[in-house]
């Protein structure tokens, strides 16, 4: 499995990667999957959420992707009626946020590490525990902040449909 | 000197044996497949498989047989407990995961989720409500509605923390709802 493309964060007022996928476990709890179309190797999940911590509870904020239908995917593709916000509560479990220098690539997932974790512990949807994983000291050299390292592209089903017309 | 001709007569017949059982089993699927994508083979190719292998296959099991037999065992016990693996590895409600019966009307009045932004539907279950409403409308004819709590390990070896409701018929406990599915892993994932 390819390094994946890192979901969205808003927190303490910066936009930051997010190395958890708050949507699997919506899906995993019976939520409405509506199908995702993958068109890279890098994003097997077939979208990317931004997320936002706002006064200690998330939500998810814009949703990009592609359906098996080809249309582009949006917020109301999972939740009709809430084409701006939706409040992740269901989610009960830890946000990793990497920070700092890269100490060791990993070409598969969220695997590579990095100088700092920022770990947000949620339980339904609100922050309940923050603190701040050191995982040692970066090379000089080392590349700084989330980065994947190479992936392959599919054309979407959308893109083949604009090719035959 | 005996011991070693009663030794090596053993393994004869184990080899015999072994030889018999695998002429009766059948050729599987893939073998024949493979056997049709090969192709014509060549004469070294046809006198490798077909006397070489065979001729150290057998002085392997007539000489090594004690080995061959703990290989065996080795393999079978493998299979079992891989079997038994993925067979707990599929989910299911068991009687001592039941918490307390319960009713519809009792799990959504507790059910509702507030959000200061409106950010979630008025409904038990919230976003979820779907799931909920489905789960409802599978209710077997007489089943009662219970709550359940239990730890649970994936095929893939992943520990999850679970909770929610299942309808229980007598000993049927079926169809569940998740309402938590926490995983119990590190984030580096």
């Amino acid at each position: 499995m390819t390094a994946q493309i890192s979901e969205q964060l808003i927190f303490e007022g910066q936009k930051v990667p997010l190395l958890t996928n708050p949507l699997n476990n919506y899906f995993s709890l019976g939520g409405r999957d509506p199908g995702f179309e993958s068109t890279s190797t890098a994003l097997w999940r077939g979208y990317v959420g931004t997320w936002e911590i706002l006064n200690d509870r998330m939500y998810l904020v814009a949703l990009n992707g592609t359906l098996k239908s080809g249309e582009d995917a949006d917020l109301e593709s999972v939740f009709p009626g809430f084409a701006h916000r939706v409040f992740a509560h269901w989610f009960s479990g830890t946000l990793r946020i990497p920070q700092g220098k890269r100490l060791e690539y990993v070409h598969m997932g969220y695997s590579s590490t990095y100088e700092r974790d920022v770990l947000l512990t949620l339980q339904n949807g609100v922050v309940v525990k923050q603190e701040i994983r050191h995982n040692g000291v970066g090379d000089e050299d080392a590349p700084e902040g989330y980065s994947i390292g190479g992936m392959t592209t599919r054309p979407s089903r959308k893109a083949n449909h604009g090719d035959d017309q | 000197m005996i011991w070693l001709w009663l030794y090596l007569g053993l393994g004869l017949v184990f080899g015999l044996g072994v030889y018999v059982q695998n002429a009766r089993r059948p050729k599987s699927d893939m073998s024949q497949l493979l056997a049709s994508m090969r192709g014509a083979q060549s004469r070294t190719d046809q006198i490798l498989e077909k006397v070489l292998a065979p001729a150290l296959g057998s002085i392997l099991i007539v000489t090594a047989w004690p080995a061959v037999i703990w290989f065996i065992y080795k393999e079978r016990r493998n299979e079992k407990r891989e079997a038994k693996r993925r067979s707990d590895a599929v989910f299911r409600v068991r009687p001592e995961d039941l918490i307390g019966q319960t009713t519809i009307a009792e799990v959504e009045a507790s059910s509702f989720v507030k959000d200061p932004l409106n950010a979630v539907p008025d409904l038990p279950f919230g976003h979820l409500n779907a799931a909920w409403t489905d789960f409802v409308s599978k209710r077997p004819a007489d089943a009662v509605l219970w709550s359940f709590a239990c730890d649970w390990t994936s095929e893939w070896g992943t520990q999850f923390s679970r909770r929610g409701y299942v309808w229980v018929l007598g000993d049927a406990l079926s169809p569940w709802m998740l309402t938590q599915d926490d995983a119990m892993e590190d984030v580096h994932d």
